[in-house]
């Protein structure tokens, strides 16, 4: 079916009304009152006390700054001179001066000088006898005498 | 060094972006102060319709500014600054309701401050204005709106509060809140028939209920 502009009322017709829902004026009046609640004052100290906040944050950040560059600069010259270093240097010495220490001589000792020779193993006769002869006759000479 | 208001008149036409270039160049005090005039009343607005605590919204409105100059960096021209603060904003308040789901219902400022948690920190509206009809003090209608809005779960109270007090677009919104579009569209739905079902009474005793009517 077509339609001539001279035909509106058909138009009408045509398109049914669009229901509205039953809450309609309730959903209106709910997004009207959230849009008209009060703003709530902002103390007139609001910004002094910011400023306030934001001066005292201020050198504790600047001097974290300077600790973060000191150890910047520190890791960077370790580096440095990790990469730089003749293979030599002792690695526990970045930033000893590099000099040799003469070797510590110490005189020998004869008592603590292991002798070249092994020493003979001491014969039978040097060994002490146990006494188990006198223990087997019943002899108590090794033991103390009971106390009465 | 106090501010000169040569300072602040000459950037006072600046826009919120420009403002935080300067703030990024040269630590421009007189570009920071400018967007916290700007800015303070709809940041506090937007965090006690979402603490419902008036001295919290103020305690987190300062710490938002706080990460404004801290983070000011973090911002990138070529995005709306409004949004970047909303979304610092949004994120704290966020981490402010977590913090007090652990510590039961003790509110976040009595902790710092040493009040009686029990004492009431709701800030109460000026009792100046009168509904002529119905005579209804307004005082008590914003607060039962605030109570509806606090029944809420955070995640829908946010997009509430964004879309219908701030009149934030979905677009904004869905940036603030870190969530798609679609998702905002739904949550924002629900939120409104929850509130509608929180608040029937207040229509009804206001407007009469309307199926009685017919």
């Amino acid at each position: 079916m077509s339609l001539t502009p001279h035909q509106p009322e058909k138009l009408k017709h045509l398109l049914p009304e669009v229901p509205v829902p039953e809450d309609f004026e309730q959903q209106l009046w709910l997004r009207h009152i959230l849009q008209e609640l009060p703003e709530p004052p902002v103390p007139e100290t609001f910004e002094a006390e910011l400023l306030q906040r934001l001066s005292s944050e201020r050198p504790a950040s600047s001097w974290r700054r300077w600790v973060v560059a000191a150890a910047l600069l520190l890791s960077g010259s370790l580096a440095l001179w990790y990469l730089l270093r003749p293979d030599d240097t002792p690695l526990s010495a970045p930033f000893r001066t590099l000099e040799t220490i003469p070797p510590v001589l110490v005189e020998p000792d004869a008592r603590f000088v292991l002798p070249t020779t092994p020493l003979p193993p001491p014969s039978s006769s040097h060994r002490r006898e146990l006494p188990t002869s006198a223990i087997r006759k019943g002899e108590n000479r090794f033991l103390p005498p009971p106390e009465e | 060094m106090p501010l000169s208001s040569s300072e602040l008149r000459a950037l006072s036409h600046a826009s919120d972006e420009e403002l935080m270039q300067r703030l990024q160049a040269d630590n421009s005090e007189a570009a920071y102060t400018l967007l916290v005039r700007r800015y303070k009343s709809a940041i506090v607005n937007f965090l006690y319709r979402f603490t419902g605590n008036y001295d919290d919204a103020l305690d987190i409105a300062q710490e938002t500014f706080l990460r404004l100059y801290r983070y000011k960096h973090s911002y990138n021209p070529e995005q709306r600054f409004s949004t970047w603060l909303y979304t610092i904003a949004a994120n704290l308040a966020r981490g402010f309701y977590q913090q007090q789901q652990r510590s039961a219902t003790v509110p976040f400022s009595a902790l710092s401050s040493g009040q009686d948690p029990d004492e009431e920190h709701a800030w109460e509206p000026p009792d100046t204005q009168y509904l002529p009809d119905t005579r209804v003090d307004t005082t008590l209608i914003a607060q039962r709106v605030q109570a509806a809005l606090m029944q809420l779960p955070p995640s829908f109270r946010e997009i509430v509060i964004l879309r219908e007090i701030m009149e934030l677009s979905y677009e904004e919104i869905a940036e603030i809140t870190q969530t798609e579009l679609g998702t905002v569209k739904s949550r924002l739905n629900r939120a409104r028939q929850r509130l509608q079902e929180l608040l029937r009474d207040l229509y009804e005793e206001l407007y009469g209920n309307p199926s009685k009517q017919l």
